[in-house]
């Protein structure tokens, strides 16, 4: 990769981390996961960016990298278990205790979406792409996408309501 | 409208793990690494056809040359008693050696406290030892080992463990938990972060990626003759050290490379 577009690289990146981050926790409710989701997405970008960065979208190409690599792994059941290693103590990440309440709430409201749907609440309402570049990023209909959103839409409505 | 709801059940993200540079780095390693064996290959392929043109151009009746003979260096995993085992796993440690030092140019063994009980003296790699046959209701055997490893000042365990499977229909050990304890599979049955592919060398591997904290563990498993599963893992050590905190220092496609030189080096 030539300098300037490996500046490139690094200047788009960085400036898109945060969102991807938090794109990819709504996906898969746990940060461990969603830093590994994004760590991968950074990988595929690196290696294709040739032609991620002469794309019409930058960001659709890069959310459908992460959002497909989260759709794959949870294809294949990808669960953590507990495993043993020698010491060194974990510095355990504490949410304010106010905040959970609400995050648990709808938390729980989006895990009950199947995978897709959550993807396409995600993508349509948080990271506001519209129903076409939606359908693009998953590689389903337009159709698809509205009806799988209606119902997840419906649902997150009567919670903002009642929050 | 959607949006502050669902920013608060974000709430305050922790800080990052995902290390770009280092990323970018590993990518640049494998970039080199491809390009000079392409190189080779290119190299290879003149010379086969320039071979091959030879080979026409001679005479029906001119004798060929003998083949050189091929020296098989493979070695058997034995440990009917404590001298062949021993013998196994000196053999073992060779091929892991070897392994790694081919699939991972500029490794060194280190000698720091990390996550190994038992660290090995500075420069010296790995040491396999076996387990023997185990009596009774454990009849397992097993050899393994841990040694330090450092990659561009990233610090990890490396780990090789060759144990027999069970036979069919052996109950579940039980873990020092009081929980069942599954016996160590080439396929992704008990296991989580897993994903099953096929190796460099055409063999089924599975790899499985976990994490706790800022510790991650990658772990490639193959099938080797009688019986036996193959696992070389690798986890970072110390994650206060900001050279370590992103990842182990071997990524899964290196090990599933070092996996796959050890098992085309053990024969039934």
């Amino acid at each position: 990769m030539r300098k300037t577009d490996e500046a490139d690289f690094h200047a788009y990146v960085s400036s898109r981390l945060d969102r991807w981050r938090r794109g990819a926790y709504l996906l898969c409710q746990d940060w461990h996961l969603a830093d590994d989701l994004v760590s991968i997405t950074v990988t595929r970008l690196y290696r294709s960016w040739a032609k991620a960065s002469r794309a019409d979208n930058r960001d659709a190409y890069a959310q459908k990298v992460l959002t497909r690599s989260w759709l794959t792994e949870r294809g294949r059941v990808w669960r953590r278990r507990e495993q043993i290693f020698a010491e060194p103590p974990e510095r355990a990440w504490t949410p304010p205790l106010e905040e959970v309440a609400d995050r648990e709430s709808l938390a729980a409201l989006l895990k009950s979406l199947g995978p897709r749907q959550r993807a396409v609440v995600v993508l349509r309402f948080y990271l506001d792409y519209s129903v076409e570049e939606t359908a693009a990023i998953l590689k389903v209909s337009p159709g698809t996408v509205k009806s799988q959103s209606a119902r997840g839409l419906e649902t997150l409505r009567a919670a903002a309501l009642l929050s | 409208m959607m949006q502050p709801l669902f920013d608060e059940m974000i709430g305050t993200p922790p800080p990052s793990t995902v290390d770009v540079a280092a990323i970018v780095r590993r990518e640049q390693r494998g970039r080199s690494a491809r390009r000079a064996g392409y190189g080779l290959a290119a190299v290879v392929a003149v010379a086969v056809s320039a071979g091959t043109l030879t080979s026409v151009a001679r005479p029906d009746d001119e004798p060929r040359a003998a083949p050189s003979p091929v020296i098989d260096t493979r070695f058997q995993l034995i440990s009917t008693d404590k001298q062949t085992a021993e013998a196994s796993a000196r053999q073992l440690s060779k091929a892991l050696d070897h392994a790694v030092k081919k699939a991972v140019p500029g490794v060194t063994y280190p000698s720091f406290k990390g996550i190994t009980s038992n660290p090995t003296k500075e420069g010296r790699p790995l040491i396999v030892i076996s387990g023997g046959r185990g009596s009774g209701k454990d009849p397992v055997d097993w050899f393994g080992g841990t040694v330090n490893v450092e990659l561009d000042k990233r610090q990890g365990a490396l780990n090789l463990m060759a144990i027999s499977l069970p036979e069919p229909g052996t109950p579940d050990k039980v873990g020092p938990d009081g929980k069942p304890s599954p016996p160590m599979l080439v396929s992704c049955e008990h296991e989580t972060g897993c994903q099953e592919s096929t190796g460099p060398n055409g063999k089924k591997i599975v790899t499985i990626v976990t994490r706790r904290g800022n510790y991650q563990n990658r772990e490639v498993r193959t099938e080797i003759p009688s019986h036996r599963v193959l696992s070389v893992s690798v986890a970072n050590v110390d994650a206060t050290n900001p050279d370590n905190a992103a990842a182990p220092p071997l990524t899964t496609a290196q090990l599933a490379r070092i996996v796959g030189e050890v098992s085309g080096q053990i024969k039934a």
